[in-house]
């Protein structure tokens, strides 16, 4: 098995701020959004073997609603996607909407519209926070959402990572509107070069 | 509906691996998106072989060590096992699910996303090549697919994630 190697722990102490800062500005702009406080958890940082996405929550079958953004320079490529359980995804939707919405099931151009702003939203501040922080330019995507089993929307990215490797890079930073009504997690993998990219911009 | 199908002796295959299974064991392989669900049936022994691939070919691919991941590597390893087990290459036929597009239009993004279909493509050269005929197949879409595979009549159950079940 090919596999990334692991950086020193002063690295990873490294990635974890810049993705505690990054989640930040995210959860900032989300909370703004809302007019709600959000506590985040601290961001963790680790070497996971690809399968083990499929694992969160309750296995591969569990539905979500992914919203994939992909960020990008001359010297760096990165994903992100903004991950919300099932009915955390309605319930987001109906907080910002104001509208409830009927069964649990989102359907309708609007309201997937609605979960497509808050992830540009999210992983644009996200990303932007990690341009400031590397003094580069990076462009991102226009938003992409998949509202499917876990294990459906993940394999898709999961094919684009494994070319390389088995395992990935994951900067994982879960977050809660208090009062513990509605989760969601922020995934940012970089690339194994854009994280040269990353530690060079830093002087480590 | 048949509630039985996901209950009870089922053999699990995971992402990137294959399994054989005997009458009347079932064999199952949760939420295919892009991925490919590759199963091939000798009705005359009632022996079945099930495979959940991501990669169209093996020779393309720098991380390409466990066979199972690809389309052609894993044709070839599921019929070699079957083959072992007494299979006849002539009553074999195969059945396709999976390979959907999860994100639509991803033009922005680098191409390798929209991997889904020419997944299905490989598979669908490589059994002709090897005059395995696919009786039939449930691919493409933007939908995710569980399917469940019954030895004892080769017959295969698809639900997706919002549990509607077909059966092919």
């Amino acid at each position: 098995m090919s596999s990334i190697e692991r950086p020193s722990y002063l690295k990873i102490d490294a990635l974890k701020e810049i993705g505690n800062i990054g989640a930040a500005h995210a959860i900032t702009g989300l909370s703004k959004l809302l007019r709600k406080r959000i506590d985040i958890s601290v961001t963790s940082v680790d070497i996971i073997p690809l399968q083990i996405i499929y694992t969160l929550f309750n296995g591969p079958e569990s539905m979500v609603s992914v919203v994939y953004i992909e960020g990008y320079s001359e010297k760096f490529r990165g994903m992100m996607f903004l991950i919300f359980p099932h009915p955390e995804a309605t319930r987001m939707v109906e907080m910002i909407t104001g509208k409830t919405i009927r069964g649990d099931q989102i359907k309708d151009e609007y309201s997937t519209s609605v979960l497509k702003e808050i992830g540009n939203i999210m992983c644009g501040c996200y990303l932007n926070t990690l341009a400031t922080l590397l003094g580069q330019k990076l462009m991102h995507s226009v938003p992409q959402i998949s509202r499917d089993m876990l294990g459906a929307v993940m394999d898709s990215i999961l094919i684009d990572l494994s070319l390389d490797s088995d395992c990935a890079l994951v900067l994982e930073t879960a977050f809660t509107l208090t009062g513990g009504q509605c989760k969601g997690f922020l995934f940012f993998v970089p690339t194994s070069e854009s994280l040269e990219t990353i530690f060079e911009a830093i002087d480590m | 509906m048949n509630r039985t199908w996901k209950t009870g002796e089922v053999i699990k295959v995971g992402l990137a691996e294959y399994r054989i299974g005997k009458a009347p064991e079932r064999l199952m392989t949760m939420a295919l998106g892009s991925c490919l669900g590759i199963i091939l049936y000798d009705g005359k022994i009632r022996l079945g072989a099930m495979a959940h691939v991501m990669h169209p070919r093996r020779d393309s691919v720098k991380n390409n060590r466990n066979m199972a991941k690809f389309v052609d590597t894993a044709i070839a390893l599921m019929l070699g096992k079957m083959v072992r087990e007494g299979a006849n290459l002539k009553g074999t036929v195969a059945k396709l699910f999976g390979g959907a597009e999860m994100f639509g239009d991803v033009k922005g993004c680098r191409g390798v996303i929209q991997i889904g279909s020419a997944n299905v493509k490989a598979a669908r050269a490589e059994l002709n090549a090897l005059r395995i005929p696919i009786v039939s197949e449930c691919v493409g879409g933007n939908r995710g697919r569980t399917i469940v595979l019954d030895t004892t009549d080769g017959s295969v159950l698809v639900q997706d994630a919002y549990c509607n079940e077909e059966i092919y």
